[in-house]
């Protein structure tokens, strides 16, 4: 660090081997360390140091179905070709997976984000695909229905808050029947007094009616938002409003625009006591 | 070469020197199943515990902890010892594919109106005060005391919640260049607190 490769580039070393930069940032950020001897020499440093917080976290052991999972996933996953010799081939040459076989429908091709991997390595530059990445890693996932669910909608505005409220300690989920057909399934944090409905299977309303939904406490109704279902399998919506402790959460069928109280029998009432 | 791994991997009970992290990995890398069991058994708890510490949610952390798993058995072939040990090139993948699927399902976060500094603000107390009382290894610990209060809650921040630069921007309240130069620097204050050197 006796002089800084590039000034205001070099300053991102710190956030590049914390992955705090952006998707932009990291590809001009390894132009430099392509360039600079110097920036690879700090950035490898700092990586290591990097990997130090990763060792003072607790350990924790996964569940052994995970073990299982994992190492059936394997005996069916072909491995990456070795690396060229180093600043022979062209970068395309590096996505040399074998095709995966269609037997093995949910295991991931990873050139991509090996991509991302390797370059951790900083072994040369690599052009990143982000959004493809970001694209692969969504389409990851395991067998547990609701986060399919989740992922077939993150690129809405409410998955972050979905996520948000999966990832409280205190997250919690009931599924029930919706009357008028599919099912609904509540996810939701008093921590973060927040809520969210999945639907499954929730029938297209004619227009001029629209589903609406309610934190229903002791105080009665209180409107948490309106939504449509568009004919896609899956639905998931944010509540609006804060949750207290004790609240229902309930779905009715109501007017275009949504009502004040509930017009109509509730199709679903989810209860979080 | 099962039948002598078998054996290698049959000395972990301490009779002979056990494999190394490494030498597993280069077992992998020529397709052994068995030694990729071994190294699963040996790294799991650490590479859960770090994905579960940034996820926190159970089912997504499994998922996650298994694409990693996946790749290192699909890129052992391209692990090159002389570029670190195992367990560095195991963590950082982890930490690279943990802090992936935190922006896959934010991806929308900085979009979204709804959500404003305040919340960050708000989220910002309880990420800090997990992160506070995991730091399990008292060197690493003391290391992180040796930086300033501005560097130490970015890192941890960055490092433990995940978090973009633009994010910790938001929950401290500084500009995103700050957040860069606080970053930087306290790595680098904490690769000479812990005699970090390639």
């Amino acid at each position: 660090m006796s002089s800084k490769p590039s000034k205001d580039l070099g300053l991102n070393s710190g956030a590049y081997v914390l992955n705090a930069l952006s998707d932009t940032e990291n590809v001009q950020f390894e132009k430099l360390l392509a360039e600079s001897e110097e920036a690879r020499a700090e950035v490898t440093e700092l990586a290591d140091t990097a990997v130090e917080l990763g060792l003072s976290v607790e350990p924790v052991d996964p569940p052994a179905s995970l073990r299982a999972s994992i190492l059936d996933a394997i005996a069916a996953a072909p491995q990456l070709a070795p690396l060229p010799v180093e600043g022979g081939a062209s970068q395309d040459s590096d996505h040399e997976l074998a095709p995966v076989s269609p037997a093995v429908g949910t295991a991931p091709v990873v050139d991509l984000t090996q991509e991302r991997a390797r370059r951790r390595w900083y072994t040369r530059p690599v052009t990143t695909l982000v959004a493809a990445a970001a694209a692969v890693a969504l389409v990851f996932g395991g067998g547990v229905a609701i986060n399919s669910v989740i992922q077939s909608q993150q690129l809405s505005a409410s998955a972050s808050q979905i996520n948000q409220i999966q990832a409280a300690s205190d997250y919690q989920r009931r599924t029930v029947d919706v009357s008028s057909g599919g099912s609904a399934t509540v996810i939701w944090s008093l921590s973060q007094r927040r809520s969210a409905l999945l639907g499954t299977g929730m029938k297209k309303l004619p227009s001029g009616l629209t589903y609406e939904l309610w934190y229903i406490g002791a105080d009665g109704a209180t409107p948490a938002g309106t939504f449509e279902v568009d004919g896609s399998a899956t639905q998931s919506v944010v509540l609006a409003g804060k949750m207290s402790a004790g609240d229902s959460i309930g779905v009715t069928i109501e007017p275009a625009g949504g009502s004040k109280k509930p017009t109509t029998d509730p199709i679903a009432v989810v209860t979080t006591a | 070469m099962l039948t002598a791994v078998a054996r290698d991997l049959g000395s972990v009970d301490g009779t002979t020197p056990a494999l190394s992290n490494e030498d597993l990995l280069q077992h992998v890398a020529a397709g052994d199943r068995r030694a990729f069991a071994e190294l699963y058994d040996r790294t799991a708890p650490r590479v859960f515990g770090l994905v579960k510490r940034l996820l926190r949610d159970q089912a997504q952390s499994e998922e996650v902890t298994q694409e990693i798993f996946l790749e290192i058995w699909q890129s052992a072939t391209r692990y090159d010892t002389s570029k670190g040990g195992a367990i560095a090139w195991m963590l950082t993948m982890a930490h690279r594919r943990a802090v992936d699927r935190v922006r896959a399902s934010q991806a929308s976060r900085d979009r979204d109106q709804r959500i404003g500094i305040r919340d960050f603000a708000v989220e910002y107390d309880t990420v800090a005060e997990n992160v506070e009382v995991r730091i399990e290894t008292e060197r690493v610990k003391e290391a992180m005391m040796r930086l300033t209060e501005l560097q130490r809650q970015a890192v941890q921040l960055a490092y433990f919640g995940g978090y973009s630069h633009s994010e910790v921007a938001a929950m401290l309240s500084v500009p995103i260049g700050t957040v860069k130069t606080r970053l930087r620097d306290g790595m680098i204050r904490l690769r000479d607190e812990l005699g970090v050197a390639s």
